[in-house]
């Protein structure tokens, strides 16, 4: 993208700079300006959900019914964010380069804090988790191993795909574990692997897709 | 096709850490005593793979751009994949677990960062304190529970308690640290 090296300016405008900027809504320069603002509605929405992520880690671990509850609301919560947050980002405006990461690591760390609790409750086996962990840190190395060579590494419809299973496969672990779909589908029995199995291979593919991605682009 | 370095003696030591991270995970939750002193194995090696790596690219004029970012990668993903079995086996509390999770993806992506900004991101001091304190801890966690079975007496649970402690507080630090040196980095710029 030829945007991202192009007319940016360097420096990292201050919060309060920032939001002034972005809502003027004004001429090129202030967008520009607002490229690297931080404090956003949309930087803002993203952040609640990485915050988010310890705090469903905690309900899911207190293991009082009520908890379990309160942390499905959050998760749903925090899916809603998942996706406002681009949604404002695009139709105010308001799109950062500050969010276009943001937007990618706190997803990470919240859809990590919820498997890392599935992980401490014995609902999933630690090389599942260990797996999804690989996929998320190893595409940021791959752009960054992108840019090396001066290429600019896509967001993937796979890396899309992966989160949307995450999300509905986390969705989906804490609604057995409530009983919302009936006595007979158990937290212990086969229906969380199966939904945590999904989880895992949308990762692999994603990764797959990112790897082969970023050797086609270096090698052109 | 460009080559791409991939495969240089040094990077095929730093890929060690990598390859090995999956059969550590399954020796250490076997739960057997046998495989921990095999997990044990691996862990020394990995740990010999860290330390030297870098030196041998040195030595051998091999330093590369891909061994930059791939020796970083695989520091992160073999050191969480001890701690993802640590979590599981309850030898951990899961918020220290989740801070080393929560750092070494926001490294990785304060990387991307620097990389558009301000160049490749070399390894900070902070990082190699963080890795000498991960170490420490994941080796001794794994001995004693090798040496001594499950049932460990009070004051060696507090032991490794305080060693892992010591690790997560000197990962959280190694975080704040390379956060600031890319934003002073981008400031510079």
């Amino acid at each position: 993208m030829a945007e991202h090296t192009g007319k940016r300016p360097v420096e990292t405008g201050t919060e309060r700079n920032g939001t002034a900027m972005i809502m003027s809504n004004g001429p090129e320069v202030d967008r520009d300006r607002a490229s690297s603002a931080l404090a956003t509605i949309p930087n803002l929405l993203s952040l609640l959900r990485a915050l988010l992520g310890p705090v469903v880690l905690s309900l899911i671990l207190s293991e009082a019914p009520w908890a379990l509850w309160a942390a499905l609301a959050l998760m749903l919560l925090a899916e809603a964010t998942d996706y406002f947050d681009g949604e404002i980002a695009r139709r105010y405006d308001l799109e950062t380069e500050i969010g276009r990461l943001a937007d990618p690591v706190c997803d990470s760390v919240y859809h990590l804090s919820v498997f890392l609790a599935f992980l401490a409750m014995g609902w999933m086996a630690a090389w599942m988790l260990f797996i999804i962990y690989t996929r998320d840190l190893t595409v940021p190395y791959l752009r960054a191993f992108a840019r090396q060579s001066g290429h600019e590494l896509q967001i993937l419809t796979s890396g899309k795909i992966k989160t949307a299973v995450h999300a509905v496969a986390q969705i989906g672990v804490v609604a057995v574990a409530l009983g919302l779909f009936g006595p007979h589908v158990l937290i212990n029995g086969p229906a969380p692997t199966i939904l945590l199995m999904a989880a895992v291979i949308a990762s692999i593919y994603s990764l797959a897709d990112y790897v082969a991605e970023t050797g086609r682009l270096v090698r052109s | 096709m460009k080559p791409l370095g991939l495969w240089t003696l040094p990077n095929a030591i730093t890929w060690y850490r990598v390859v090995a991270a999956v059969p550590i995970i399954l020796l250490l939750v076997s739960g057997s005593n046998a495989a921990l002193w095999a997990a044990l194995a691996l862990m020394i090696v990995a740990e010999v793979s860290d330390g030297i790596d870098g030196w041998v690219a040195r030595r051998y004029g091999q330093v590369s751009a891909v061994g930059k970012i791939l020796d970083p990668m695989a520091d992160s993903l073999y050191r969480v994949s001890v701690f993802t079995a640590f979590a599981a086996n309850r030898w951990m509390p899961v918020w220290m677990f989740l801070i080393m999770l929560w750092r070494d993806i926001s490294v990785s992506y304060l990387r991307v960062v620097a990389e558009q900004k301000i160049g490749t991101l070399a390894a900070r001091q902070s990082g190699k304190w963080k890795a000498v304190a991960q170490g420490i801890a994941q080796i001794l966690v794994v001995a004693v529970y090798a040496w001594c079975g499950t049932g460990l007496p009070p004051e060696m649970q507090r032991l490794l308690w305080c060693t892992l402690f010591i690790a997560t507080v000197v990962t959280a630090w190694s975080l704040v640290d390379y956060a600031l040196a890319v934003y002073r980095g981008i400031k510079a710029a």
